[in-house]
């Protein structure tokens, strides 16, 4: 079955740019650019993966990373959060918050592609 | 002239004038019978002449040496007795059996001794209770220099240091021997604090100070004196209370070096940023436009400009990654932070919390740790979200953690309860913490630690938020260890009784109470230093203003380059394992030189001491001319030669306990001469030897007489 993944990016560029390139992957791909409109997507369309900016407006990465964990129905979605922040407290803070994985920006179109294979894989 | 021989001499004189005089009375009245009875009575007359004249003196001289044993010498005995009990004030009794003969002077001298004592036992402890409140407010002002982030120095008019607190040593990497009475110069670089101090006295001798802004304070950026370290802080003048005189003046300062290397490189990384982003975005601009413009490509050369763009936004991502490596480095330590015990910081949660209304109560569990911190400002965000999450969830117990995991420690807050969110949470740290800290929220605080705070729950289910601050800079053992070393030595740290000093090249004349001292001993291998005896141990104490400066002890094992012999380690009990590993002469005596600077040297038995260091003077290059006082010499001019004068001797006299453990060590031995000292110092005052004069004056004629004593 065809693994569906939410891109969340503020910036339409990279938002642009990362539905294409999960769509030439060959995944289902939905987008949200903001953080009420992420968890009105997640809960419409149950992704199996979000690709999640960590500065959103309204709700940021985290808070929506936490909120996901906490709720059964949503806990058990792969997180890949993206972020500009590269402070290694930023990153831990991340994965604290429950993210499976933390891409720094600026990252090479690859890398992600790679990351979001291997953890489906895991799945 | 008479008064200045003893009392028992005067009598001796005394009782010969009689016996001599009587011997010339008989002499001239035989010689009138003579004349009257005729030549033929001459041998009788001489017979009888001779007879009367040894008669009277072999009488006299018996009466002379009862009335010496038990009239003269108990006399003089009493009185230097009586003396040491005046001036030195050990409180030994006088022996009953002393003047046994002189009717009551005994038992009232006695009596007035026993007076005396209880008199002096009451005014001491008078003056403790009356001391004890004065020290209390000494130890506060102690407290608040030992823990401030900033280095303090006062020093009177001739740049000499009257108080230091312990970070001054560290941030002028002193290690422990700064001494009180020396110059300023000696540790930091002079130009620039002269500098100050002559724009500050000029501008409060033309009274400009009144409408300064900065008043008598004035901002100075110098170096230590080896130029390794910039220090910047402020220099202020000392007034006396009616503002006609300046009396010294305080410099607080702190270590920029760090800081300044840290802007420096700042600045590089950042002119380095905008070279390093230039070239890429130039070149991704160019290509863009010329793929986004108007022009007929053929395919080959379109896929050129693709081929391109993409090799220069891989050259840009991998040079702002570059640059974000160096600058992480950077941003630790942008904000004054220090060093601090997670239990003490611990501690001054619970107080913050004790004086808000609603009380909690916090358990600590782990191990105390070290870490880095601006800790006013943790205390307040920690105390605060404990409040926070206290009022959210209807809570009151907390636990707190410190635990070092990697190169962070993490501070958590644990509850049994209701979750806090991360929105939550970033609410609470937009709020201003502390009316006190100004419009300073909890992100701000975040942010000058570089660091974030977040919620999350246990494996055990518990909630905890966590806090990852930085580990301790310096290297810390044990807290309670550093406590028990702190807090003797910091007593001694200060002497302002030497703001009044004004000449001390003028030591010769000055009283003896107001020199500098430095009491040493050292232990050797043996007796003879022109044979081959090497020292094995040397120590020091300072002696300031008369009191013993025992946070300022030097105390060092020398390697002999010999064996020492099983003899000499029987009294000293040093062995050749303990000076396996100690430096040679060469290193300890320039420490031991620099330690003893401009002070008199004081030893028991000077000669002996004196002896081995002059013999290093060409070893070293370094000579010892200080002045030199002997306590045997001068405890030979007050006490006479006849006398006991070891050191065990004097310090039993004089009421002074010395630890058997530490009796023949360097430092013991050192500490017990320099309380010997100030006993004689006080008994010397009272018979007229005043300066440092006076008391070289009395140990030269001492030392004649025990030169002459020696020859017999």
């Amino acid at each position: 079955m065809t693994k569906s993944i939410l891109v969340v990016d503020d910036e339409t560029s990279i938002n642009f740019a990362l539905e294409h390139l999960m769509k030439a992957e060959g995944y289902n791909v939905a987008t949200a650019h903001d953080g009420n409109e992420a968890i009105d997507c997640v809960d419409q369309t149950h992704p199996d993966l979000i690709l999640l900016d960590v500065s959103l407006p309204h709700k940021d990465g985290y808070e929506i990373c936490q909120a996901l964990r906490a709720n059964a129905t949503t806990q058990n979605i792969k997180i890949v959060m993206m972020s500009a922040r590269s402070r290694d407290i930023e990153i831990e803070k991340g994965m604290a918050m429950g993210a499976n994985a933390y891409l720094t920006k600026p990252f090479s179109l690859g890398a992600v592609t790679k990351t979001v294979k291997d953890i489906l894989a895991q799945a | 002239m008479i008064e200045r021989l003893s009392l028992r001499l005067r009598i001796f004189l005394f009782f010969a004038f009689i016996g001599l005089g009587s011997c010339a009375i008989i002499i001239a009245a035989l010689s009138f019978a003579l004349g009257r009875i005729g030549a033929d009575a001459t041998p009788h007359l001489v017979l009888f002449g001779g007879m009367s004249c040894f008669a009277i003196l072999l009488l006299n001289g018996y009466v002379w040496q009862k009335f010496d044993l038990n009239v003269a010498n108990p006399i003089d005995m009493m009185v230097k007795d009586v003396r040491t009990l005046v001036h030195a004030g050990a409180q030994q009794d006088l022996d009953s059996e002393t003047g046994k003969y002189l009717g009551f002077l005994n038992p009232a001298i006695r009596e007035i001794s026993q007076a005396l004592v209880e008199a002096r036992e009451e005014t001491e402890k008078q003056v403790t209770e009356a001391t004890a409140l004065a020290n209390r407010q000494k130890r506060r002002l102690e407290t608040i220099l030992h823990d401030l982030d900033q280095g303090v120095l006062i020093c009177n008019l001739e740049n000499k240091i009257l108080l230091y607190n312990r970070k001054a040593l560290q941030i002028l990497h002193v290690s422990g021997d700064l001494g009180l009475g020396r110059t300023l110069y000696s540790v930091v670089s002079a130009a620039p604090f002269r500098h100050a101090l002559d724009r500050l006295h000029n501008r409060f001798e033309e009274g400009r100070h009144k409408r300064h802004k900065e008043g008598l304070s004035a901002l100075i950026i110098g170096a230590t004196a080896d130029g390794k370290h910039t220090l910047q802080g402020r220099i202020t003048l000392i007034i006396n209370s009616e503002e006609t005189q300046a009396t010294g003046f305080i410099v607080t300062f702190e270590d920029i070096t760090n800081q300044l290397a840290e802007n420096v490189e700042r600045d590089r990384l950042l002119h380095q940023a905008m070279i390093e982003l230039r070239h890429p975005a130039a070149n991704l601009q160019a290509t863009a436009e010329m793929l986004a413009g108007d022009f007929d490509f053929d395919a080959d050369t379109r896929k050129h400009f693709e081929t391109l763009l993409v090799r220069e936004t891989h050259s840009l991502s991998a040079s702002i990654e570059a640059m974000d490596t160096k600058s992480h480095q950077l941003m630790a330590g942008a904000w004054p932070m220090s060093d601090v015990y997670s239990s003490s910081l611990f501690n001054c949660i619970l107080r913050r919390n004790a004086s808000e209304d609603l009380t909690l109560t916090c358990e600590f569990v782990g191990t105390p740790v070290w870490l880095h911190c601006d800790s006013v400002t943790i205390v307040e965000l920690v105390e605060f979200i404990m409040r926070k999450v206290a009022s959210h969830t209807g809570l009151r117990v907390f636990q707190l953690s410190a635990n070092r995991t990697g190169r962070k420690i993490y501070i958590d807050l644990y509850w049994h309860g209701e979750m806090v969110t991360m929105s939550q949470i970033d609410s609470w740290l937009d709020e201003p913490l502390d009316a006190d800290l100004g419009e300073i929220t909890g992100r701000d605080v975040l942010d000058r630690h570089k660091t974030d705070f977040w919620s999350t729950k246990t494996p055990d289910d518990m909630v905890h938020v966590r806090l990852p601050l930085a580990p301790a800079r310096d290297h810390h053992e044990d807290d309670m260890e550093i406590e028990r070393e702190i807090i003797p030595e910091r007593l001694d740290f200060y002497d302002f009784d030497l703001m009044e000093r004004t000449n001390l090249a003028e030591v010769q004349d000055t009283p003896l109470r107001a020199l500098t001292y430095v009491v040493f001993d050292t232990e050797t291998t043996g007796l003879e230093p022109s044979n081959g005896d090497e020292m094995i141990s040397i120590a020091g104490v300072r002696i300031v203003n008369g009191r013993i400066m025992r946070g300022e002890s030097f105390d060092h094992y020398i390697h002999p380059g010999r064996s020492i012999p099983a003899a000499s380690t029987a009294i000293h009990h040093i062995t050749n394992d303990m000076v396996a590993e100690a430096p040679p002469v060469e290193e300890v005596l320039p420490k031991f030189h620099k330690f003893v600077s401009d002070a008199v040297l004081v030893a028991h038995n000077a000669a002996f001491d004196m002896k081995f260091l002059s013999l290093k003077e060409k070893q070293t290059g370094l000579a010892f001319t200080n002045p030199v006082l002997d306590t045997v010499l001068l405890a030979a001019h007050l006490q006479g030669q006849t006398a006991s004068l070891t050191l065990d001797t004097l310090a039993e006299q004089f009421g002074i306990e010395i630890p058997p453990e530490v009796r023949h060590t360097a430092l013991g031995d050192s500490l017990a001469t320099a309380e010997v000292l100030l006993r004689l110092i006080d008994l010397l005052e009272a018979s007229g030897v005043k300066t440092l004069r006076d008391a070289v004056e009395v140990e030269k004629k001492a030392a004649a007489i025990r030169k002459q004593q020696a020859k017999y």
